[in-house]
């Protein structure tokens, strides 16, 4: 058993967190000092930076940018799985576990290259096969279908040779079957450090008409006609789609990870070029690929991976600016965007400096500001809490209201039944209908 | 077979470089780069890696130096301004081939080997902790900036940032590109400093990878070409 008093001096003392093996849950809204917490209790805040703060043993935090946790040594899972592995002769165990993650038909493609979800399955491995006295997982595993995560960490107990002891923090825990041993709540903003401005949770605006620009001309529905896609050398990920999405309503795609849906948003607004089928409006076919990101803007699950500009005002500007919004009339947008998602006093902030949680609002933000007819949003409540995914919500339902056409992907299911549109589930590169719990 | 030991693999890069700073026929350097580095370059699955360097670094820098000494200078060194281009452009292909050379040979004795490998050689040639984290983060380097390119394109794309795909737009992207991908190369190059040294990587990939003896035919194959390519060039160079 670990107390807290044994390294963390602003927790309350003698909070006692779950034995070896176990899970500890830590609850709290953004900016209530669970980030710091878990950090502080990996040894990466205030105290000793090497990591070795439980029992002298290693602690390990993953951060929820889970790319950033990989080491980036050599370009192959099954290298990134040895180099972590080291001497540890719990070497099955491990290649067990990547097994219950899909991981193992992976081990010769980059990690890079794998989808958001399986990355954050791999990094949770990974981190195993150190094996901590203590792992600190940071809303990293929001990114897993609910089936998958309470799978994988239902294994990773299992798993007599662990002898870790988690701490997760994971704002969908209540729509998962997780097994919890301990919950620790942390009261609201007890662990804040005043001194720091980024520290504390910027309040959300108001959503008036002027946030969402009003679209220039007819709303355009999309069709999509047997689409099919597959990466070079390797096997389809998008089988014969066919759609059709309405503009001004919501359409929801869940599906397990790596199932295609980012491939599939990826083709819609233009990044990637369709091999096989059409993307098509009334009857005429679109081209995305030769004019990306006009009809359809997308936000990417890594809010990091999406941004162009040094600071948040300049990112935020650049969406309108590119569609020839221009002086006061730019700079009133922005201003407009920014007071919405409550971020005006961080317009001048580098955006590197940010939290994850307000890097992933102003990636949303960017999107919204571009005024795009089709907008994608690629896991929007990863890190946020209820009280963001609300004011998501809202966003979304307004934009539909002014015949934007959203597009919404997310593993969580409270907050689909939050949103009003259609649902789509994918899976194996097609779309299965209906949507149903059951099969989720 | 021909796997060096780690002082022997040291040692001949070493002898190597010697004779090849020490060159002075661009024929001579132009033979053993296609007589020797370029077969063992493919024999080790590094032909592809060397000849993207080739283009992309060597190249341009081979076409800048062709203009400095064969058209601006017009002479080598030491020789009067414009009084002998030929000999200018002479000098400008050794320097080329030189440089060609070193690259190869560096590839050669670094990325001939896994990861863990590679750290085990350095750590046998006294490289240690911090320097290794250098080494480690050089070699990540390349491949990170990449990564990061084609996110930032990707992401201009996304976002409607880019009119349409022509060559002339694509090359517009270029001052867009450069200032975030300083940024996020600073940026994940100290988190990933961190990380390795936090989670002991470095010692891992060690662990994972243990080093080999070497075998006696292939330090012998090895010392006896950079020793002979050092003994040649040394030879010429003081006549």
């Amino acid at each position: 058993m670990i107390t807290s008093s044994s390294n963390v001096d602003f927790v309350p003392k003698g909070m006692a967190l779950a034995s070896a093996g176990e899970i500890t849950a830590v609850i709290g809204p953004n900016f209530s000092g669970r980030s710091r917490f878990m950090k502080s209790m990996a040894g990466l805040e205030h105290h000793h930076g090497d990591g070795r703060t439980i029992r002298d043993e290693l602690a390990v935090y993953i951060r929820p940018d889970v790319d950033l946790s990989i080491s980036g040594l050599r370009p192959s899972v099954r290298d990134e799985v040895s180099y972590h592995l080291g001497g540890n002769p719990h070497r099955e165990s491990i290649f067990k576990l990547l097994r219950s993650a899909g991981l193992e038909n992976r081990l010769d493609q980059n990690p890079t290259t794998l989808s958001g979800g399986e990355q954050a399955a791999l990094v949770l491995i990974i981190k195993l096969a150190l094996n901590p006295g203590l792992l600190a997982v940071d809303c990293a595993l929001e990114q897993l279908h609910p089936e998958l995560k309470d799978r994988l960490l239902t294994e990773v107990k299992r798993c007599d040779l662990i002898r870790t002891t988690f701490l997760l923090a994971d704002n969908r825990l209540p729509e998962s079957r997780v097994p919890i041993e301990t919950a620790l709540e942390l009261p609201d903003s007890t662990i804040t450090n005043p001194e720091n401005q980024h520290d504390r949770s910027p309040p959300f605006g108001h959503l008036d008409s002027s946030v969402v620009l009003p679209l220039r001309t007819e709303p355009t529905a999309i069709e999509l006609d047997d689409l099919s896609f597959s990466y070079a050398r390797s096997k389809p990920v998008l089988k014969n789609l066919n759609l059709q999405l309405t503009p001004g309503k919501i359409h929801m795609i869940r599906g397990r990870n790596g199932a295609g849906k980012s491939t599939l948003a990826k083709l819609l607004c233009g990044v990637l070029r369709c091999k096989s089928g059409a993307i098509k409006s009334n009857d005429r076919k679109l081209v995305p690929y030769s004019a990306p990101g006009r009809l359809v803007a997308y936000h990417f699950q890594f809010p990091d991976s999406q941004f162009v500009a040094r600071t948040v005002g300049e990112d935020v500007a650049s969406g309108p600016a590119a569609r020839g919004l221009l002086g006061v009339a730019l700079s009133s947008r922005v201003d407009a965007v920014l007071a919405a998602f409550g971020l005006e006093t961080l317009k001048e902030s580098e955006i590197f400096e940010l939290p994850y949680v307000i890097r992933k609002r102003v990636a949303i933000a960017a999107i919204v500001a571009t005024g795009a007819k089709w907008m994608i949003f690629d896991e929007p409540t990863l890190g946020q809490d209820e009280g963001s995914c609300s004011f998501l919500a809202a966003v979304f339902s307004q934009l539909t209201s002014l015949g934007v056409g959203v597009i919404v992907i997310s593993h969580s299911r409270l907050f689909a039944d939050s949103l009003n549109g259609e649902r789509h589930y994918l899976e194996d590169g097609a779309f299965k209908e209906p949507w149903s719990e059951g099969r989720l | 077979m021909l796997n060096p030991s780690p002082i022997c693999r040291g040692l001949a890069t070493l002898l190597a470089l010697v004779g090849t700073f020490l060159a002075k026929d661009a024929l001579l350097v132009a033979s053993v780069y296609c007589a020797v580095l370029v077969p063992l370059l493919v024999s080790l699955r590094l032909l592809r890696t060397h000849a993207k360097f080739v283009l992309a670094g060597v190249l341009p820098l081979a076409i800048g130096l062709l203009i400095l000494w064969g058209v601006v200078i017009g002479a080598a060194p030491g020789l009067p301004h414009g009084s002998a281009p030929i000999e200018g452009v002479k000098h400008a292909i050794l320097m080329s081939l030189r440089l060609a050379m070193i690259a190869g040979l560096f590839q050669l004795c670094l990325l001939s080997l896994p990861f863990g490998e590679l750290m085990s050689v350095l750590a046998n040639w006294g490289i240690r902790g911090d320097g290794q984290i250098l080494v480690a983060g050089s070699l990540t380097v390349w491949p990170e900036l990449q990564l990061r390119a084609g996110q930032i394109v990707t992401a201009r794309y996304a976002r409607g940032l880019v009119k349409n795909r022509s060559l002339l737009t694509t090359i517009r992207q270029l001052p867009f590109l450069l200032r975030p991908l300083l940024t996020w190369v600073l940026h994940t190059g100290i988190l990933r400093a961190e990380l390795w040294h936090q989670q002991n990587l470095i010692e891992r990939a060690r662990e994972a990878t243990p080093p080999k003896n070497g075998t006696i035919f292939g330090n012998a194959f090895f010392l006896g070409i950079a020793a002979s390519w050092m003994t040649v060039n040394v030879i010429r160079f003081l006549r």
